[in-house]
């Protein structure tokens, strides 16, 4: 019985526009003094509509002390890629919400940002990949200074850096 | 005599819910087995190469599973298997609540509001268990 629904599965999985390859392919980053292994999530129908997007200009990662030299500066929009939840319980000033669990993947993201606007994703922390995904996403819809901060929500909060409470960016 | 008519009505009506449930959980996940991988992913457990090939056929053997105990056939089998499946399932739940990581169950929804890891999937699943077990100890 396991072997047949293993066999139905994998056949499915084949033929099936939404299948997934079977070895998790993923990207290694380089984050702090450690290489971190990112597994990239994508069907058969995304993989091929990444494909088409050939030039990408590859998300990179920046620390701390990077990350609040652009807010002081007000030199970049920070994207929040935490629940809505999470965000209403504390972000980063100004930052935007939108949340990666609950994305629309077909919906054109910050449609009236021009594309050059440096962008800053982030999550909870090191142990969260979504802030590298919206990275990764964002350049894709065509933006061409993408970063995440790795350290995310933590080493902000643990900084003392200010921070923003409630729906209100 | 009247004991065993009882068994005979109840082994059906656990059959059926537990058939229903466990094809229920796999749908969301067979249509959508990207998504499955991300939430075993958050789970930090298995090796990432792994991650994906676990998403394709988890949900199936779960639906087999479900098929078999709504059809009854092989219902022996599959109450062995759906036991041995959810003793996983509570494991696992149980060590990401005991990590304190705050991830979506993906027990029966994959939708992001719908669960997270928490005592009371840990009981749900118990329940699941018992009725699996008491299928797979009861005669015919």
């Amino acid at each position: 019985m396991v072997i047949a629904a293993a066999l139905f599965a994998l056949l499915f999985n084949h033929f099936s526009p939404r299948g997934i390859p079977l070895i998790t392919p993923h990207r290694q980053i380089v984050a702090g003094a450690r290489q971190t292994k990112v597994p990239i999530f994508q069907n058969r129908r995304q993989i091929l509509a990444s494909r088409q997007n050939v030039s990408i200009h590859a998300p990179e990662e920046i620390d701390l002390e990077t990350a609040y030299r652009h807010f002081q500066n007000y030199s970049a929009i920070f994207v929040d890629t935490r629940s809505a939840a999470d965000y209403r319980a504390g972000h980063i000033p100004r930052a935007v919400s939108i949340p990666l669990e609950t994305l629309d993947y077909s919906a054109d993201l910050l449609p009236d940002l021009p594309r050059n606007e440096t962008l800053i994703s982030y999550c909870d922390g090191e142990e969260c990949a979504q802030s590298i995904d919206m990275a990764v996403l964002l350049s894709e819809l065509g933006f061409t200074d993408v970063y995440f901060f790795f350290g995310g929500w933590d080493r902000w909060q643990s900084a003392g850096y200010p921070i923003s409470v409630g729906d209100q960016s | 005599m009247r004991q065993r008519d009882f068994h005979f009505y109840l082994r059906i009506v656990v059959r059926v819910i537990l058939g229903f449930l466990f094809l229920y959980a796999a749908l969301d996940k067979i249509t959508n087995p990207q998504k499955f991988a991300e939430i075993i992913y958050n789970y930090r457990l298995l090796p990432i190469e792994l991650l994906n090939l676990c998403a394709v056929i988890v949900p199936w053997l779960e639906a087999f599973i479900g098929l078999a105990l709504l059809l009854g056939i092989w219902v022996e089998t599959a109450a062995l298997l759906l036991s041995g499946i959810t003793v996983i399932f509570i494991i696992l739940i149980i060590s990401a609540i005991l990590r304190g990581l705050d991830i979506e169950c993906g027990c029966f929804s994959l939708d992001a509001a719908g669960s997270l890891v928490s005592w009371k999937r840990v009981a749900e699943d118990i329940l699941i268990l018992a009725g699996g077990i008491y299928l797979f100890s009861i005669q015919k």
